[in-house]
């Protein structure tokens, strides 16, 4: 691979050439950072170490913790299950990203969209799908063979559906780039199909694979929505947090929750670290763009395999819109619109959906552009190695934090007035921050690893051209990133539009977003328009990632030089 | 409608600025944990009262309002809070976050709805009781009687047919754990709840949920409190609303103004409205026993006898008893599994 030939020697990026720029840039992103996240994180956790009048008490909180009775089996039964649930969506996961990265089967465009579907949808439809389906009502509850969707069924199965789409998008980014001539060289050695899979695709979504499945497993391990709802009495540690800061107002023990949750998010990072110091640039800048061959077999199976996957996505989802149809489920099955007529009776419904597109909106704005900065940071190891390192184990705190802890975080961080950013409180745009900050883990690692992947004769080959800062950012990174940029906006978007765990903290009458309505609908048992008010949601994320996949095809489009000439 | 939409866009990216206290007009925020319609009401109620007071209202569950207030505690956002459970709001004053004030009219409401204390911290705006939710559809499918007591309850013919929410994370959970230990007495109590685990297939977290999954058909039994079930009778679920004969565990939901309020006096004003007969008026088309005892409305679908119906409870012995009661409870079934169904 040439790209090793440039991975020893000190980094030269055309345009952070100064000293000083190469501190000040990854020190700023490390102070961004640290407030929008790191901080508000801080704040609540701390407490971990306090009594209720704030006194330092050491490790008495994580002592008395431990003699809870029925943590042990909380704590095996959050590390199995995220477990199973891991290799489940990985194993979902790589064949399907596999299948519209590097195949010609047809309707890859298609598939990539249904499997971002479970992102797009509030939380709600899945579980209402999952209950209609599998529940103790459910038209296919026979498939479970006598088990009950209440407990460890109900929790993979709803977090393989909630993880798979995460996993698809990492595991498809990785392995949408490479390097053509690798399997010309490979067919020319006389390697079969099979062992051209397993000697160069498999090693070099090394990295992908291995983020994807961390970044799955603590997704599972710290999510409180699915076992709240599908759990039943199966007790898991995500759930114990809320009883002890919402159900008993301990937010001391709350907090030796949130700390014991962030352990599976300190091994991925090391397990990440180690992966990273291993990975090379996939892509130089005499690579040949990957042109999957037509195999008439291989891509008929995995067409009949991504056609199951896509069928139980849409069974899960449809069937919760169908739900929002009818007029009260299970018992007066009469299809109509009443529940959509009744919802659009109200103006406040109307407000909390313009709030979500403007929470939206910033979030895909900022959120891209600090995810992309970090990401070339630690991608191109910009600055004092220790700072990049740090920068890097700060990006996937997030990641493992419950949204319950960032928004309480949020609060305890924002509200004093002491701190200087308090005017922020009650405005739209602490709800983008603290969204940003919610769903940051993933597009930084998208940024790594898509800058991992061009090597850096391109920093070089802009910076043999003299271009200035702005001219090699306009003509040569823009470019090169923009489908990667636009996936990541477009993930910051959907994730804005259905998020509430860490909003319900943050909200005002003025910044109420269509997510929290939903929950009010909910609790006021109002379920038919919950469920449309949430398949409302979601249609407006299908049109943004309608947006984004068009965008990102006419960027491909136009871009003439990622095919391969003649 | 389409130009509310555009206008609401436009608020939401204007709001991003903080926004500017309006000369003209005052602003009061309240945090709300009544349900949603008559929150909406007594608001609206207010505003016609008050028309220079603009009212940002902030809907959510009781404990996350709470556990909000106590958050905010270095900078309180809410001016008052409009309705939560007396249980949760002792929580926060035990923190020293609520003021002290006597409405208005806080002697014409009736003696129960009322604090007590000299310097009253809440006063109540109406109360809820825990009772059944049974599925009638169901139930006949698999041949189940009604339960007619709590006592019956233990019966193993119910076994996974019962869901209930945890006192661990919901208050309405436990007004039924408080109710079975004001009728059964301590040991008693924990014996029928010792049964009653038996037949419980799921511990939850929200107090409405138990009715939820019992209207669409999850379960036949939900212990909660009678609203949801209520709803759902009007949605068209076939659900009928059992009091049990012992009694019903009950709370009150209550108002109190936040210490530190922003908008003080205009805090005051509300409470003052809140301690109305008018407003009490407007509560009793949602609930039926409201702040005074003499206003006699009952809700469509709501059973008759709640009021009849309410144990006589030692409401400081319970708060009291609030975490030595969850300590036990988690104690006998947070540990283990329950049977499945």
């Amino acid at each position: 691979m040439s790209g090793a030939t440039v991975a020893a020697g000190p980094t030269r990026v055309p345009f952070i050439s100064g000293r000083g720029t190469r501190i000040l840039l990854p020190l700023l992103l490390v102070a961004v950072l640290s407030a929008a996240a790191i901080l508000p994180i801080a704040a609540l956790l701390v407490r971990a170490f306090l009594d209720r009048d704030g006194r330092f008490v050491g490790l008495a909180n994580f002592v008395r913790y431990a003699t809870e009775p029925g943590l042990a089996v909380a704590a095996w039964n959050s590390l199995t299950l995220s477990a199973l649930a891991t290799l489940l969506t990985i194993g979902l996961a790589y064949p399907f990203a596999y299948a519209i990265t590097r195949t010609r089967m047809p309707g890859r465009g298609m598939f990539r969209l249904i499997a971002l579907l479970p992102l797009l949808a509030p939380s709600l439809l899945p579980a209402f799908g999952l209950v209609y389906l599998f529940g103790n009502q459910g038209w296919l509850r026979g498939w479970l063979m006598g088990e009950s969707l209440y407990g460890p069924v109900g929790i993979v199965l709803a977090s393989v559906f909630y993880a798979f789409p995460h996993a698809v998008l990492i595991l498809s980014a990785g392995l949408a780039a490479g390097d053509q001539r690798i399997y010309e060289a490979a067919r020319a050695l006389r390697a079969g199909p099979w062992r051209r899979f397993v000697t160069v695709t498999l090693p070099s979504s090394r990295y992908a694979l291995i983020s994807a499945a961390s970044i799955v497993y603590v997704l599972v391990f710290t999510d409180f929505g699915i076992p709240s709802v599908v759990g039943g009495s199966t007790n898991v540690l995500a759930t114990d947090i809320y009883k002890l800061v919402i159900g008993r107002f301990d937010f001391e023990m709350g907090a030796v929750v949130g700390v014991l949750l962030l352990a599976p998010a300190v091994a991925a990072y090391l397990v990440d670290w180690l992966a990273r110091r291993s990975q090379r640039a996939m892509i130089s800048g005499r690579s040949v763009p990957i042109a999957p061959e037509r195999m008439p077999g291989r891509d008929l199976a995995l067409f009949g395999f991504c056609l199951l996957v896509a069928a139980a996505v849409i069974g899960i989802i449809g069937m919760a819109v169908y739900g929002s149809l009818v007029r009260f489920w299970p018992y007066n099955l009469n299809l109509g619109l009443h529940n959509y007529a009744r919802l659009l009776e109200d103006d406040d419904e109307f407000r909390a959906i313009g709030n979500s597109l403007a929470l939206a909106a910033g979030t895909a704005a900022l959120g891209t552009l600090l995810a992309m900065l970090s990401g070339w940071i630690v991608a191109r190891r910009i600055g004092p190695a220790a700072l990049v390192q740090g920068l890097q184990g700060l990006a996937m705190v997030p990641v493992a934090v419950p949204g319950l802890v960032l928004g309480l975080g949020y609060v305890f961080f924002f509200n004093d007035p002491a701190n200087p950013l308090h005017a922020l409180q009650g405005t739209l745009a602490i709800l983008v921050l603290c969204t940003v900050a919610h769903f940051y883990t993933v597009p930084h690692l998208m940024a790594v690893g898509e800058l991992l992947r061009l090597d850096r004769e391109i920093d070089m080959a802009a910076q043999a051209l003299r271009a200035g800062p702005a001219s090699a950012g306009r003509r040569i990174f823009l470019p090169v990133l923009a489908p990667t940029l636009v996936d990541i906006a477009g993930y910051f978007f959907v994730n804005a539009m259905t998020t509430v765990s860490a909003l319900i903290f943050l909200f005002t009458a003025q910044t109420r977003v269509a997510a929290i309505a939903v929950i009010n609908l909910v609790e006021g048992s109002r379920i038919g328009q919950a469920a449309a008010f949430a398949t409302l949601i979601m249609a407006l994320s299908i049109g943004a990632a309608l947006i984004q996949i068009s965008l990102r095809a006419a960027i491909l489009r136009a871009q003439r030089w990622r095919r391969r000439e003649g | 409608m389409f130009r509310t939409f555009i206008a609401a866009a436009v608020a939401g990216i204007a709001s991003f600025a903080p926004i500017a206290a309006d000369a003209q007009q005052r602003t009061l925020t309240v945090y709300s944990s009544l349900d949603e319609d008559q929150a909406k009401a007594l608001i609206k109620g207010f505003e016609a009262k008050h028309p220079q007071v603009k009212v940002n209202a902030i809907l959510g569950s009781t404990a996350p309002i709470i556990a909000r207030v106590i958050a905010e505690a270095a900078a309180p956002q809410a001016d008052i809070i409009m309705g939560n459970a007396v249980s949760a709001l002792m929580a926060a004053d035990a923190r020293g976050l609520l003021l002290a004030y006597k409405p208005a009219q806080y002697d014409k409401v009736s003696p129960v709805m009322r604090d007590g204390r000299a310097e009253p911290v809440w006063l109540g705006i109406d109360a809820w009781a825990s009772s059944i939710c049974f599925n009638t559809v169901e139930a006949a499918k698999k041949n189940i009687p009604a339960p007619k007591s709590w006592a019956d309850l233990a019966n193993p013919v119910y076994k996974g047919h019962i869901t209930m929410p945890s006192p661990l994370s919901s208050g309405t959970a436990l007004l039924a754990v408080n109710g079975w230990l004001t009728i059964f007495g301590e040991k008693g109590g924990w014996d029928f709840m010792d049964k009653l685990h038996e037949n419980v297939s799921k511990y939850g977290h929200s107090g409405s949920a138990p009715c939820r999954q019992a209207a669409a058909g999850e379960t036949i039994i939900g212990i909660s409190y009678a609203t949801p079930g209520v709803k759902a009778i009007n949605e068209g679920a076939p659900i009928q609303i059992i009091l049990p004969s012992e009694g019903l565990g009950w709370e009150i939901e209550a108002a109190a103004i936040v210490k530190g309020a922003k908008n003080l006096a205009d805090a005051k004003l509300m409470a003052d409205w809140i301690s109305s007969r008018e407003a009490a008026e407007i509560s009793a088309k949602y609930l039926p026993i409201s702040a005074y005892d003499d206003i006699q409305v009952l809700p469509k679908n709501y059973p008759a006898d709640e009021k009849a119906k309410l144990l006589k409870m030692d409401f400081a012995k319970l708060a009291a008893s609030r975490e030595a009661v969850m300590a036990e409870w988690q104690k006998r079934y947070g540990t283990k599994v329950p049977p499945k169904s």
